[in-house]
């Protein structure tokens, strides 16, 4: 067997043996800086569109030894941009396939490849690492690296090793943004969940009664008919026999209603909530975490402060600014929040309005108080003794103003506190029947 | 060859089958294949252009390989050109690539590209550029040295008729309805439908007749100040049953500045369908089909004294067949328009003596775009012009840097120039560049302009960087170098005008128009 000489690092070397006019005064180059690079571990986030990217820059930019988790198999579809990956990959596993390829192209570069979900890992796998790099595309996955990155922190406030920097990459076809966050120091994920846009939800009285756009009647066929006809069968978007029959239904429901525009892309789009993704945009957004990465790691120039997003469809434009800190974040904050409720709501009307909140956000939300539970999913025993609740007046089973309600979701290790202020009359107002 | 739907599909849900079509006919030339030449072509390879051509005569040195992954180790000491050939044609098998190996320049060379993108320094960029210019190929020079990039677009003219406005501007005549529509409007009367009918009347049939109904008491004026306007939303709030449960009223209210918008040509495609007479016998062929249908919107407009009408009506509030009969009115309009905007393009391209006529799907969305053209005429300087001249004099004068933004500019400005200096002075010099050396090239750059003394800083940061390329520098530029690339080969997008800045320290960019 013949090793493969490694590539020169002189694309590097002029920030590890040089201070620069931009660069801390207390920046000292050397053999050091390059000694902690190599020897940094890295964890890398989703081996995607961003994820291969993210991968290659670090490779090159001096990084040796990194893990990468993304429990996705390779789909046709990535091939547009997710330059690791051939046709002959389509089904294996990214993690594997874009840390194999990595390590055969750059020597030197160890790459531990992870087929898992994220959830998967404990703690203390996590506290390997010197910093953590996303390139994902789900929120709710996000938010559990942001909370649980937060939680090593407290749960070790003693240790400074236990501060573990977070660079998050994101992209929307010609849309991206990058973020430095400081798990406990600066604005954490959590933090600025406000200001993320939440997807189009399409009122369930107009799919069933008005629809007047293609999507209304793809959304007609996933939400409403597929579980009349299949029960509880889970529509499979990777089938396409189901895929067949979601988008044949769609159309009868458009000819119906003389509606144009439903395709089979159409109805793919709607039912896996596609996003556009193309090659370029991934490449700005990761290289501009990687060059963070770079330089938190030599600290050889200052970091990004703390958060840059980029939009590239009108002319090129970036735009550089900082989060701050809440004191109501849910995961790095000390204070409640608060949310106004109508006196008429039930617990029910409560659950569904609280679950849309940009600073919630949560699919099966749980609720308690300290006196006592309101709502829980899980157990079934528990969700069964507490069902009830959900046809009560909020008012009747909360204090107003005063008693903290804790808002769970068994998909994110968060609690929302919040504290509810009642306004409105008790009595529901009349409503046009349609 | 049919487009792969399943591969793009991420893309074509961005710039559909046209902007793929475009990109999948077009060759690209790229000079110059270091780590920001190839990353600029992986992003275009990836989504699919016909065919790349590489011109470089270096070969593969170890430097090469410290940031490039586009190069293998074992390729040490081979063509540079060839090499990277080689591992970019495995990124996607739709595409051809060809390597060369020694600078050309004859014109047959030149001219088959749709693109020229040359990356770094390139002594002969002088002289090719002005071809290039005489030529009609559009040419992007790119940089990347150390933390610092910068990316210049020399073309003529460029143009996109899809140039995907983030708010389209909608066209719905509210306030100029035409008889068709106008008829329908009346034909509904609120006070005698139901309370269900009632609660799904759209928008558009609202504020149609609660302009009317204003009018008529304003002696024919619509609302013009900020009071009217409030008075005519408040209105509308009044002409709901209830306002608290009737969505549609509700929409009607918060979107009545809709019907406060005169439907009127904007100044912008004014100006270009002034620009078409003489533009549609002087633009470069690529733009030839742009200007005989900008020549046509100008007949078209003079005759009817309005653009054809778009067609599309956004979703609101209504029941199934309010909208659809709503939309077959929208969509009727829409088509007597195009036919008669097809009659013009005819009468262009026979004023032109070629005669012919344009398809029903160009001349759609040709008319769908009529309000948000994109032009960009550039011109092929090297020099700083006189604004950018004039932003660096100020930075000098006392009290001009107290706002924030202005520093920022400025400090974006120096890493521009920084650059300049640097690519001058390895275009002129052998020896590695120094503090002193750059400065000298400032001067050589800027002619007779004073050098800001806050310059310092930038020089010296481009001068640590030894003229050697960061990885993630170069991958940044690549992309949004790529991006541009894609623009212009698609003509989609509106594509930078002309000059951009990326300062990978403070993470911040700027652009100007040279
Ligand atoms: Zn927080």
């Amino acid at each position: 067997m013949t090793t493969v000489a490694e590539r020169s690092e002189s694309s590097i070397l002029p920030y590890i043996t040089a201070t620069g006019p931009f660069s801390d005064p207390d920046y000292e180059p050397g053999q050091e800086v390059l000694d902690f690079l190599h020897t940094s571990r890295i964890l890398v986030i989703g081996a995607g569109g961003l994820g291969c990217e993210i991968l290659k820059d670090l490779a090159l930019s001096g990084f040796k030894s990194i893990d990468v988790i993304d429990m996705d198999t390779i789909d046709v579809s990535n091939l547009n941009r997710q330059f690791l990956f051939r046709r002959h990959d389509v089904g294996a596993s990214k993690a594997e396939t874009a840390a194999n390829f990595v390590m055969a192209r750059v020597a030197g570069v160890t790459i531990n490849a992870h087929c898992c979900r994220i959830q998967d890992m404990t703690h203390a796998y996590y506290r390997q690492f010197t910093l953590v790099v996303c390139g994902l595309d789900s929120i709710e996955a996000r938010r559990w690296m942001n909370a649980t990155l937060c939680q090593i922190v407290t749960d070790n406030s003693a240790d400074p090793l236990a501060l573990i920097p977070l660079i998050d990459g994101g992209t929307e076809g010609f849309k991206g943004s990058a973020r430095v966050i400081l798990p406990g120091v600066s604005a954490c994920y959590e933090c600025s969940l406000d200001t993320l846009g939440v997807r189009t939800v399409y009122p369930v009285c107009t799919i069933a009664n008005t629809p007047r756009l293609p999507e209304h009647c793809v959304e007609w066929a996933s939400v409403l008919e597929w579980p009349r006809h299949w029960g509880d069968v889970k529509f499979d978007a990777d089938d396409p026999l189901a895929v067949d029959w979601m988008y044949a239904t769609a159309l009868t429901r458009a000819k119906q209603f003389n509606i144009n525009g439903v395709t089979r892309s159409l109805t793919l789009g709607v039912v896996k909530n596609i996003i556009p993704a193309i090659a370029l945009t991934n490449a700005v957004v990761a290289a501009a975490c990687c060059s963070e990465a770079f330089k938190l790691v030599t600290g050889c120039t200052a970091s990004l402060e703390n958060f840059m997003m980029y939009s590239g469809d009108d002319s090129i434009f970036t735009y550089t600014f900082k989060y701050e800190r809440k004191e109501n974040c849910a995961v790095c904050g000390y204070d409640s929040k608060t949310f106004t409720a109508q006196r008429w709501w039930t617990l029910q009307d409560f659950v569904d309005h609280i679950a849309e909140q940009n600073e919630v956000q949560m699919k099966q939300p749980s609720l308690a108080t300290a006196r006592k539970n309101l709502y829980l999913r899980k157990p079934e025993a528990l969700e069964k003794a507490t069902r009830p609740n959900l046809s009560k007046k909020l008012c009747d089973l909360v204090e107003d103003g005063t008693e903290e309600v804790a808002i769970t979701d068994p998909q994110l290790p968060i609690s929302v506190r919040c504290k509810i202020v009642f306004a409105g009359s008790d009595e529901r107002a009349e409503f046009v029947d349609v | 060859m049919p487009i792969d739907t399943q591969k793009y599909d991420r893309q074509l849900r961005l710039w559909a089958t046209t902007g793929q079509q475009s990109l999948a006919t077009s060759h690209v030339c790229l000079v110059n294949a270091n780590t920001l030449g190839c990353e600029v072509l992986k992003n275009l390879v990836l989504p699919g252009i016909g065919k790349f051509t590489i011109v470089d005569a270096e070969k593969v040195t170890q430097d090469d390989l410290s940031a490039n992954f586009f190069l293998k180790a074992s390729s040490l000491g081979e063509y540079r050109a060839e090499a990277a050939k080689n591992v970019l044609l495995e990124l996607n098998p739709d595409v051809a690539g060809e390597a060369v190996t020694a600078f050309r320049d004859d014109g047959a060379f030149w001219k088959q590209f749709s693109l020229v993108v040359v990356s770094n320094q390139f002594c002969e960029l002088g002289s090719l550029k002005e071809r290039l210019w005489k030529w009609q190929v559009p040419l992007m020079v790119v940089n990347s040295v150390g933390f610092y990039g910068s990316l210049r677009v020399f073309a003529a003219e460029l143009t996109a008729i899809e140039s995907h406005p983030a708010n389209p501007f909608g066209d719905l005549r509210l306030d100029k309805p035409w008889p068709e529509l106008q008829r329908y409007v009346d034909a509904i009367s609120l006070p005698a439908l139901d309370l269900v009918d009632h609660a799904h009347v759209p928008y558009v049939v609202i504020l149609i007749k609660a302009l009317k109904e204003w009018r008529k008491l304003h002696a024919g004026g619509a609302p013009e100040s900020s009071q009217e306007k409030r008075e005519f939303k408040e209105g509308i709030a009044r002409m709901a049953r209830n306002i608290h449960t009737e969505v549609n009223f509700t929409e009607a209210r918060d979107v009545s500045w809709r019907a406060c918008q005169v439907t009127e040509t904007p100044a912008g495609i004014h100006e270009l369908m002034d620009l078409s007479r003489t533009a549609l016998h002087a633009a470069p062929e690529r733009n030839r089909i742009f200007w005989v249908l900008v020549s046509a919107l100008r007949l078209f407009q003079k005759e009817a004294g309005t653009l054809p009408l778009s067609g599309v009506l956004p979703d609101m509030a209504s029941d199934t067949a309010s909208y659809v009969r709503l939309q077959d009115i929208y969509r009727a309009k829409a088509r007597l328009d195009r036919l008669r905007f097809k009659k013009h393009v005819a009468a262009v391209l026979l004023s032109l003596e070629e005669g012919g006529e344009v398809s029903d799907e160009v001349a759609e969305t040709f008319c769908k775009n009529a309000r948000t053209l994109f032009v960009a005429r550039s011109s092929n300087t090297d020099d700083l012009n006189t604004e950018l001249v004039e932003i660096l004099t100020r930075g000098e004068s006392p009290g001009a840097m107290q706002a924030e933004y202005e520093d920022e500019g400025l400090a974006n400005l120096y890493v521009y120039l920084s650059l300049l200096a640097n690519t001058h002075h390895y275009n002129t010099r052998a020896s590695a560049a120094t503090l002193p050396d750059l400065y000298l090239a400032v001067r050589e750059v800027l002619g007779s302009v004073h050098i800001p003394a806050k310059l310092d800083q930038t020089l010296q940061e481009v001068v640590r960087a030894q003229n050697r390329e960061f990885h993630n520098t170069s991958s940044l530029m690549g992309g949004m170098a790529g991006q541009e690339a894609l623009k212009v080969l698609m003509a989609q997008y509106r594509v930078l005008d002309n000059c951009f800045v990326w300062d990978g320290i403070k993470s911040r960019s700027d652009k100007w128009k040279v």
